[in-house]
């Protein structure tokens, strides 16, 4: 993960993309209150709110776990790769990484795919889905940058 | 086929080490590219597994249950506890399990339990004549009541994944979840007799406790008042539950900035991140289940085995067992909840029935090793070592499966509302 060089930019870039988790989670305690006090004081049920927060939701979920690939903190067994010697440990990483990139180009081929086919919108707003959509290609872009970083490590500087 | 692929697929995602949400994306693609579907799917399924309005309420109690800890709200809660039980022998081993079930009837994670109420019980319980791994473990072993009493972040997933009523999960949590407190009291006592009381009871002391307290109190009174009363659904009462616990720990208590609080947000959104990519995943994996009718070949398959339901029910119930032993919960859950689901009613059992029993075994897998995530949270909050809390574990587990064989046989026990 610390490359010495690298490191300043990988954390400038979490902490930036920390406070934009931040808003999102409190975006989504505001909205999802909103609707609750409209229901209740006003007796009015703010359909848009609710779009609105499940949006931001899609986003701080997506957004969370690109910071997480960018942290390694994804749910891992390492039982088994942790007793492993290291020449096979470094085999496993090299078999991981290769997977994950897998993973991430084909969630740019589907969303590529899905902007040249129709593409609906949600029912009040108007919002098209390709912008829930776009969350999980900065989802994926994070975690090309998460694994790549994860590579280096590997190989440069020998910590599986 | 597709079965096999994602059994193999799991099991080689564990050798390797790769993080298991990831391993399900991948194991959709080979399918995909087996039976020839599209890419699109693979994005707009796993982004459709999240466009659910029950899912905002797990970060929402996830902060709640941050605030509750870093605020005085956890204090308060401890110092009610302690005036309650305290005066029984193995007083502070009582204390602690009783603040699990308060705290857990707010934060719903039996992580968040386990490192809050373990870093404000273990010391006081080290001083008092415990010794480390013993004062971790029963730290460990309460926090799985956390996620039976209501509200409970599992059971969240459980009912989305398998289009189960939450607010009956909830409901249903409430007796085995006071049940499992009083197991786990009562193998306390017998565990800790010998290092006394932790104070004797006074009942001054109980009646300021309990007025000091009563702002923190009514918290779980609203949460699950207002679910189980139908007045709000599970996601509105986390709305409601957090607008509550930032103002009393802001402006009352005032132990919490608003700094701090913005803090709070930025872990709540990093952790549910991590959490739900894996239900993203796995609603892929369990879209292709689904269209490919494998629930039904399961049933079929099993149906040769055995008819008897009870026979059925326990070779899932061993299964779910062993599988907590090597894999987490969160993903256990998600691919695991829609495929036996379908199963089980279709033998005639309440799926609320099972979903508490599938949160109950899979929180057990939490504190077994090798892989238990409140384990690890232990061995780190209580400074001790894997095998060491293990052994003092051991009571604590024969407690736990005494009880879910009790649920096993008296399903009347969890259906207790009906």
């Amino acid at each position: 993960m610390k490359s010495r060089s690298g490191n300043d930019y990988l954390n400038k870039l979490i902490s930036g993309l920390d406070i934009i988790i931040g808003l999102l989670v409190i975006g989504v305690v505001i909205t999802v209150s909103m609707n609750v006090i409209g229901r209740f004081v006003f007796n009015y049920s703010f359909a848009w709110a609710a779009e609105i927060s499940r949006l931001l939701f899609i986003w701080m979920v997506l957004l969370g776990a690109g910071i997480a690939s960018l942290t390694n903190e994804h749910v891992a067994v390492t039982l088994f790769k942790d007793k492993a010697p290291p020449a096979l440990r470094k085999i496993f990483a090299l078999l991981s990484a290769t997977i994950i990139y897998a993973v991430c180009i084909s969630i740019f081929v589907g969303f590529d795919d899905i902007l040249s086919g129709y593409v609906s919108s949600t029912p009040f707003l108007a919002i098209p889905q390709t912008v829930l959509y776009s969350a999980m290609v900065v989802m994926a872009v994070l975690t090309v940058i998460g694994n790549s970083l994860f590579l280096y490590n590997v190989f440069k500087r020998g910590a599986a | 086929m597709i079965l096999w692929s994602i059994l193999l697929g799991l099991l080689a995602c564990i050798v390797i080490g790769m993080p298991i949400s990831f391993g399900l994306a991948a194991i959709s693609l080979f399918i995909f590219y087996v039976a020839d579907y599209g890419l699109t799917t693979l994005v707009s399924q796993a982004v459709n597994g999240l466009d659910s309005f029950p899912l905002l309420a797990i970060p929402l109690f996830i902060l709640v249950g941050e605030v509750m800890s870093s605020g005085g709200i956890a204090k308060r809660l401890v110092r009610l506890a302690s005036a309650m039980v305290g005066f029984i022998a193995g007083g502070l081993g009582q204390v602690t399990v009783l603040t699990s079930m308060f705290f857990g009837g707010i934060s719903g994670s039996a992580v968040a339990d386990a490192s809050a109420v373990g870093s404000m019980m273990i010391n006081p319980m080290k001083q008092h004549g415990y010794s480390g791994p013993r004062a971790t473990a029963i730290v460990v072993a309460a926090s799985v009541v956390g996620i039976i009493i209501p509200p409970s972040i599992p059971m969240i997933l459980f009912g989305v994944v398998t289009g189960t009523s939450i607010s009956q999960l909830f409901m249903a949590g409430i007796v085995p979840g006071i049940l499992i407190t009083m197991g786990l009291a009562l193998a306390t006592y017998f565990q800790s007799k010998k290092t006394g009381a932790a104070q004797p009871f006074d009942f001054q002391e109980l009646v300021a406790a309990l007025k000091d307290s009563v702002l923190a109190l009514l918290l779980p009174f609203i949460i699950v008042g207002g679910i189980l009363s139908g007045v709000f659904t599970p996601t509105e009462s986390a709305a409601i539950a957090l607008l509550y616990a930032v103002g009393v720990s802001m402006f009352i208590y005032r132990s919490l900035t608003l700094k701090g609080f913005f803090a709070l947000c930025v872990s709540t959104g990093r952790l549910t991140g991590v959490v739900l990519l894996l239900l993203a995943f796995a609603s892929v994996l369990a879209w292709l289940l689904t269209a490919n009718l494998i629930p039904q070949q399961i049933v079929v398959m099993l149906s040769e085995f055995s008819q008897n339901k009870y026979a059925i029910l326990s070779v899932l119930m061993l299964f779910l067992l062993v599988v907590g032993f090597f894999m987490d919960l969160t993903p256990a859950m998600v691919i695991l909840a829609p495929l036996m689901t379908p199963v089980v009613v279709k033998l005639g059992i309440d799926p609320v029935y099972f979903g508490v029993m599938m949160s109950f075994i899979l929180g057990i897998g939490l504190i077994t090793p090798p892989v238990g995530t409140v384990l690890y949270v232990g061995c780190g909050v209580g400074r001790v070592s894997l095998e060491d809390l293990v052994k003092s574990l051991l009571p604590y587990y024969f407690t736990l499966i005494a009880l879910l064989i009790a649920f096993l046989a008296f399903p009347g026990i969890v259906l207790w509302y009906k």
